[in-house]
């Protein structure tokens, strides 16, 4: 029965993906994404102002996750679809209840490497976790209905703790979270990518979606929210934890919640 | 026939020539030979074609006859006369023919001729009631006939000259169209229509044939002129018909309703004459206009209609 | 070259290449006289050669040869007559009267010949302007009339035509002063522009009379290479057509008032299919956008009179393709189109022209016509609705007369009659021959268009005839289409708001729905399942109740309801996966997925409106099935828990219970195969419920109770009996708050005792775990036992890499409980002795070595490091020991 209890931790060996970081570092070339995302020179330097992260390879890590298709909701919106482009996006973690096939293929048409857990709305057998590694950094997804007691940061604290991971991606909640542990650590959760509801409370939450910019042992999120039908603000978070909080005193922690706090007002909040 | 008696060696002692007045400053017009065949137009080499001068009704002929004596020979004669003939040759019965009208002149009175003499003549206002008609079996003649005469056993110079008569007529006053419907029970029904009935020279018939019913497969539509030409009287008349103009007005198969036009100018037939109604009660020559369908058996259907030709202007050259 | 095609031909006429090659050598030789006659200026000799030339057009050797053969030597002609035609010219130009000319050249007695020359000279005198060109043109177009025969007939007038073109008055002359340039040279005064068009026209009408008649008595045998003849010759017809159009330039009136009804006419009345065909093309494809669109009406009634047999196919694709580009082309042409009322002189015009044709023609050609003319309306007036559910009428009345078999309607039937006709025979014995493959693909394709254009359900609800073409389609069609209309409504904006329009779309994607085809008559071939008569909503939410109420034939896919052999849901499923391949299963899935969504266009901004309306969808839903229900349902029972916290939020707490109790009801019907989806809602109900304050608590209770007893009858798989459990007790833990003492302590026991129960010592442990932290304070004991209870099955367990997980997830259970302060873990060192535990295993060389081990120790590490960071909270722990 090692099945029950060793399937809570996937392992997914990254290590190709890091020996090529080192070996690209060099080589001088900017980041291939274009538009909607944002330029990596642009993003890291009016965050940072740090050169050395210039000539880096991009690794794109997508958090998604809770669409509820056709439960809740009954499609992806057409705009995060024209985001999401097939061929940009390194790593698709999500978080599960996708409830559909449909989006399961979809997930895997953007990119190559999708790593799915089940949320509890989920019949397809999908791992109740997950551990992928990217970079030098260890990323877990799980998607977190069975944290009890239910909605505490010392549940999600442990679980990361328990699950020996640098990133901790968590949904269920519905509700956009990007934020770094007591004891260190990001956590995220990307929100619903439909905007679908949740039954645990009365109000709805835009749809959503986190972006991450891994570099080495760095990380730069963003998040994605979709405002009504048009516009799709972006927020900006990078995180420098662990090294970065010791190396570099620039960016405290307070800057990156009002990052949040600011981005995150500019939504609309949608009434149920 | 002077030459011919030339070469006998038999040549006459003298030569007779006619010089009619105005001579430079007449209108002549061409005198062909009977003409046979479809295009008048279309002359034959051996056609004898003569420019003759022309005359009107009452027009004084008139002229000078000059008689040649060969040198250092001379002439005796009972007398020179110049005669005015309008004649009607039956071709086929030279004893029908008939001289309508003839004047003389006596010109000189028997003697000897030596040199070259001169004589004038004229023939004041003389009737030329008829046209000049050269036909098949018939002529109609105006000739100035010199003579000189000889001794008893010894052949008469003779010179004959020809003229030309034409007469002029006024438009006709009633001059209906010809109109008829004519048909094949139950195979074709047509419906034609030609201007009028009464055309001149050079006048053109205009037509129109309205197929009312085809059930026959036709090939093509002719108008011919068709001339008829009758000669002598009570038992001894001789017809003669000839299409002297053949004008293919439609080629190929109409559908009922069709209209074919007609137009056909006269002018491009040159054996035409006016109509002539008993000439001195001698002959006669009328046209028809006949209209021709011609089917893929190459049956002909037809159906002819007097016409009446006339002068409206002398046809000179 | 306009012709084309000459040499199929050469079978039939043997002799055609000798003939050919004697009449052009004749025109050759004939040639060289004219040129010598030309050059000595001996003019009536060159007439009565040209004359010879032109002649040989009609000589017995010209006789014998096809159109395309006979073309070759007329343009031969044309060059030489080309000579007469430019020295006379010349000699026109130096004063000339060209009157004679044409006078003598009529003395040619060959008509053909004549009429050759005469029409050369003809052109000379219309260009020299020596007589007025009105005339010059009305004799030569009178006079040709003496060339009867077809071919030959057909090409002296296509040499008139073709010597006019560039000589005939036309606007732009007489407005650039070329008729005063004319008086001041003493010529005569230049034509009118009528006066062109009327020769034209009398021309084309005289031309096209005897192409038809090129077809006249032919033998059957002749019928086939005499239609090709002519379809070799149609250029020379139609360039009168350009032409026309070229005088008529952009004059609308003259176009409408003379030129356009003199074509018609002649269209009608030569009853010719062939050229009825073609001149109709010619019409449609020449004259510009703006004519056509003004004169619709014109050239629609002329259609309805063509002879039957016609290719109408061709035109009105032809005229509605045109139109449809042209409606495309901007917006101020689409604003033309609509002035004009383009659609409504099709919608009325079509039906006489299809009335005219009858089974002439045939439905494949009808439906290609539709096809164009649903592009027509949707690209011109997207937003009339009307148009395009004329079309569909349209279709469905064709499809009506040509498949309904016995009784075809003598008497064409209006679009809108023949739906309620067909409508009103549902309840007749009518039936209809199926589709052909060719004719189902352009039905298909008619309603596939506008679904791409409307891009939206409510739209393609307002159309009457939309269902009633559908039905004439296969099953599988139908169901095609029935999920691409769903797949249409991109934004899934709402547009149901009553029932009324819930029911229809009902009836469009019935075939999702049901099982089998849905016929013409709207009725499902599968006998209906009489839903109608239960009513769901009577029922309490007790499960055994329910499951004694619900019909048989609900729970069977088997037609006839009465449950064969093992007969139950899960029996039948297994029949449903053998029937149905992997891909047709795909497909069913998403097709229903599609379905479920139905619900996001209902409209929900009226909660009590909405609650009504979610129960119609449930009524419609439960037709598909056991098979469907489990797709398409929980949507439906999600949405309306979501319209439940919409009711809290507007404060209208007397719907919620309404709401919620609907939401119950919605979850008893998942058929017993999905009881795991159904605890899965249940938790959700009971969630929701939770969630909206203390007057909706009882149903927190209830749910779970339900739940429970989904667990305890139906979910019987090990697999899934540890997911359910998990659930129910999180489920348990997070509605905690809203259940009395009591409740909570009931469900929670039995949640304690399926856990103990669990059949593998790791499912007791990790549940135990669960539930130990379910606890608070005043259950102190509970909590404790459940990992005591934990640590015991973890301990039991044999495998000792299961084993250290196990203790691992009991130790964090520990922290967690102890650090949430319900109980102090460090008594009797529980904690410590399950670390040491821990330890024990891992010191073990078999752990060191093996990855797991390591992943074990890393665990254990951290966990350390946490107890070591917070050594306040464990004050009783023994640091020492770890």
């Amino acid at each position: 029965m090692f099945i029950d209890l060793g399937a809570e931790v996937v392992v997914a060996n990254t290590a190709q993906t890091r020996s090529s970081f080192s070996s690209v570092a060099t080589a001088g070339r900017g980041a291939e994404l274009s538009r909607p995302f944002p330029e990596k020179r642009d993003a890291v330097q009016s965050l940072r102002g740090e050169p050395a992260f210039l000539g880096r390879k991009m690794v794109l890590v997508l958090a998604i996750g809770d669409f509820h298709i056709p439960y809740r909701s009954p499609t992806l919106a057409q705009r995060f679809k024209t985001l999401l482009m097939p061929g940009k996006i390194q790593f698709v973690l999500c978080t599960g209840n996708l409830c559909s096939a449909e989006v399961d293929q979809y997930l895997r048409s953007i990119s190559p490497d999708v790593h799915i857990v089940t949320g509890d709305m989920d019949s397809a057998p999908y791992p109740a976790k997950a551990v992928v590694n990217v970079g030098s950094l260890g990323f877990g997804i799980c998607h977190g209905h069975q944290i009890m007691p239910s909605g505490t940061t010392s549940g999600i604290e442990s679980l990361r703790r328990e699950m020996g991971v640098d990133v901790l991606i968590t949904g269920h909640t519905h509700k956009l979270a990007v934020w770094q542990g007591k004891e260190g650590g990001l956590y995220v959760n990307p929100g619903s990518a439909t905007g679908a509801y949740s039954t645990t409370k009365t109000e709805v939450e835009p749809p959503s979606f986190v972006l991450m910019d891994v570099q080495g042992s760095k990380v730069v999120t963003y998040s994605y929210v979709l405002d009504g039908e048009v516009c799709c603000p972006v927020i900006l978070c990078s995180f420098p934890f662990r090294f970065l909080l010791v190396l570099d005193g620039e960016l405290t922690l307070p800057s990156v919640y009002s990052c949040i706090k600011t981005g995150r007002s500019a939504c609309r909040k949608r009434s149920v | 026939m002077d030459a011919a008696l030339g070469l006998l060696g038999l040549g006459f002692p003298c030569e007779i020539s006619v010089d009619l007045d105005d001579a430079s400053t007449r209108r002549y017009v061409n005198q062909n030979q009977s003409s046979s065949g479809v295009h008048g137009g279309a002359k034959q080499p051996n056609d004898k074609v003569e420019a003759l001068p022309l005359y009107t009704e009452d027009e004084t002929v008139a002229g000078r006859v000059t008689i040649s004596i060969k040198d250092g020979k001379e002439l005796q004669h009972r007398g020179v006369k110049v005669e005015f003939i309008g004649s009607i040759e039956m071709l086929y019965d030279r004893e029908n023919s008939q001289e309508f009208t003839s004047l003389v002149r006596h010109l000189d009175d028997p003697g000897t001729l030596t040199k070259q003499s001169q004589y004038a003549f004229q023939f004041t206002n003389v009737e030329k009631t008829f046209d000049t008609y050269s036909g098949i079996n018939v002529r109609l003649r105006y000739f100035l006939r010199v003579t000189v005469l000889r001794a008893q056993y010894t052949p008469d110079v003779v010179k004959e000259v020809d003229i030309c008569v034409q007469h002029c007529d006024q438009d006709p006053n009633a001059n209906s169209p010809i109109r008829m419907e004519v048909g094949i029970e139950d195979a074709l029904h047509i419906e034609f229509e030609y201007n009028k009935s009464k055309f001149h020279l050079r006048d053109v018939v205009i037509g129109k044939v309205y197929f009312l019913l085809v059930r026959i497969n036709l090939k093509r539509m002719e108008v011919e002129i068709r001339k008829r030409e009758s000669a002598g009287s009570g038992a001894n008349v001789y017809n003669e018909t000839d299409t002297v103009m053949k004008f293919e007005v439609m080629d190929g198969a109409p559908v009922r309703g069709e209209s074919i036009p007609v137009r056909m100018f006269l002018s491009a037939c040159k054996a035409l004459t006016p109509t002539y109604r008993s000439v001195n009660q001698k002959f006669s020559v009328k046209y028809y206009l006949n209209l021709v369908l011609v089917d893929e058996d190459d049956r002909r259907y037809f159906k002819q209609h007097e016409i009446s030709i006339w002068r409206a202007d002398f046809e000179t050259l | 070259m306009p012709l084309s095609g000459g040499g199929v031909t050469a079978s039939v006429r043997p002799d055609e290449g000798r003939h050919h090659r004697e009449s052009t050598a004749s025109v050759r030789l004939k040639a060289q006289r004219l040129r010598r006659a030309l050059d000595t200026d001996r003019l009536e000799d060159a007439v009565k050669i040209a004359a010879d030339v032109a002649a040989e057009l009609r000589s017995s050797a010209a006789a014998e040869l096809s159109p395309k053969a006979y073309y070759d030597v007329y343009l031969s002609v044309c060059a030489e007559l080309r000579l007469l035609e430019m020295y006379v010219m010349e000699s026109a130009r130096r004063g000339a009267p060209v009157r004679e000319l044409y006078e003598r050249v009529q003395e040619t007695p060959l008509v053909l010949p004549r009429l050759y020359l005469l029409v050369t000279a003809g052109s000379v005198y219309v260009k020299s302007m020596q007589a007025p060109p009105k005339d010059v043109l009305r004799d030569l177009v009178e006079m040709c009339a003496g060339v009867q025969h077809p071919q030959r007939g057909l090409f002296l007038r296509a040499y008139l035509s073709q010597m006019m073109k560039d000589k005939l008055p036309h606007a732009a002359a007489v407005e650039n002063g070329e008729e005063d340039a004319a008086k001041e040279t003493g010529a005569v005064a230049g034509g009118t522009v009528q006066d062109s068009i009327d020769f034209v026209l009398r021309n084309f009408t005289e031309m096209n009379r005897l192409w038809v008649r090129m077809q006249h008595d032919c033998s059957p045998r002749e019928m086939e290479l005499r239609e090709k003849e002519r379809l070799e010759l149609r250029l020379l017809v139609g360039s009168n057509i350009a032409t026309l159009s070229r005088l008529v330039g952009s004059d609308l009136a003259l176009y409408r008032g003379k030129v356009l009804h003199a074509i018609l006419d002649q269209i009608v009345s030569c009853n010719d299919a062939i050229a009825q065909e073609y001149l109709a093309d010619c019409v449609a494809q020449v004259f510009p956008d703006e004519f056509q669109l003004a004169t619709l009406d014109a050239f629609m009634q002329m259609c309805g009179k063509l002879k039957k047999g016609v290719k109408m196919r061709t035109i009105l694709v032809s005229i509605i393709d045109r139109l449809r580009r042209f409606s495309a082309s901007s917006a101020d042409a689409a604003n033309t189109a609509r002035d004009a009322h383009a659609f409504d002189v099709f919608r009325s015009e079509m039906p006489g022209v299809m009335r005219r044709q009858g089974t002439s023609l045939p439905l494949t050609d009808r439906l290609r016509i539709y096809s164009s003319l649903m592009s027509f309306a949707l690209e011109s007036e997207p937003e009339r609705f009307e148009h395009v559910d004329n079309v569909l009428g349209f279709c469905v009345a064709d499809m009506d007369k040509f498949l309904g078999g016995e009784h075809p309607k003598k008497d064409g039937i209006s679009p809108r009659t023949a739906v309620r006709l067909s409508s009103a025979s549902e309840g007749k014995d009518r039936s209809y021959s199926a589709l052909s493959a060719e004719d189902e693909r352009l039905a298909v394709n008619v309603l596939t268009m506008l679904l791409e254009a409307f891009g939206s359900v409510g739209s393609v609800l307002q159309l009457e005839n939309y269902v009633v073409l559908q039905r004439f389609l296969s099953y599988d069609k139908q169901r095609a289409l029935a999920a691409q209309l769903l797949m249409s409504a991109k934004g899934y904006t709402p547009c149901i708001e009553d029932e009324g329009t819930l029911e229809k779309l009902f009836k469009y994607v019935a075939p999702l729905v049901q099982d089998r085809r849905v016929d013409e008559r709207g009725m499902s071939e599968k006998e209906g399942v009489e839903f109608e008569r239960f009513d769901v909503t009577s029922l309490t939410h007790h499960h055994e109740y329910l499951l004694a109420l619900i019909p048989q034939s609900h729970m069977s896919a088997v037609p006839g309801g009465k449950p064969e052999g093992g007969g139950t849901a899960a029996a039948d499923d297994v029949q449903v996966s053998e029937r149905y391949t992997i891909e047709e299963m795909a497909t069913f899935q998403e097709d229903q997925e599609l379905v479920a969504k139905i619900v996001y266009l209902c409209d929900d901004t009226d909660v009590e409106r909405a609650l009504s309306l979610y129960a119609s969808l449930r009524q419609e839903l439960l037709h598909g099935g056991p098979r469907r229900v489990p797709i398409t349902l929980p949507s439906l029972i999600l949405a309306s828990l979501r319209l439940a916290l919409r009711c809290q939020a507007e404060e209208k707490v007397e719907v919620v219970e309404d709401v919620l109790g609907f939401a119950g009801e919605c979850v008893s019907l998942i058929p017993d195969s999905h009881a795991l989806l159904a605890l899965r809602l249940q938790l959700h109900v009971a969630a929701t419920g939770a969630s909206l304050g203390k007057h909706a608590w009882r149903f927190v209770y209830d749910n779970l109770s339900e739940a429970f007893v989904l667990f305890e009858q139906h979910i019987t798989a090990a697999r899934e009996q540890h997911t359910a459990l998990e659930l129910m007790i999180v489920s348990l833990g997070q509605t905690q708050r809203s259940l009395d003492g009591e409740a909570f302590a009931a469900l929670s026991r039995r949640a304690v005792k399926h856990a103990t129960q669990a059949l593998t010592r790791s499912d007791q442990c990790v549940l135990l775990c669960l539930c130990a932290q379910l606890f608070d304070v005043e259950h102190a004991g509970l909590a404790r036992e459940c990992v005591d209870r934990a640590r015991r099955a973890a301990v039991a367990c044999m495998n000792a890499a299961e084993r250290v997980l196990l203790l691992l997830d009991v130790s964090r259970t520990a922290v967690a409980v102890h650090e949430a302060g319900v109980c102090d873990v460090t008594e009797e060192n529980r904690l410590a002795d399950t670390l040491g535990k821990i330890r024990d295993i891992l010191a073990g060389r078999a752990a060191k070595s093996s990855p797991l081990g390591k992943l074990a120790a890393a665990r254990y590490q951290r966990l350390v490091r946490h107890l070591k960071s917070c050594s306040k909270v464990f004050e009783g722990l023994d640091y020492s020991r770890l």
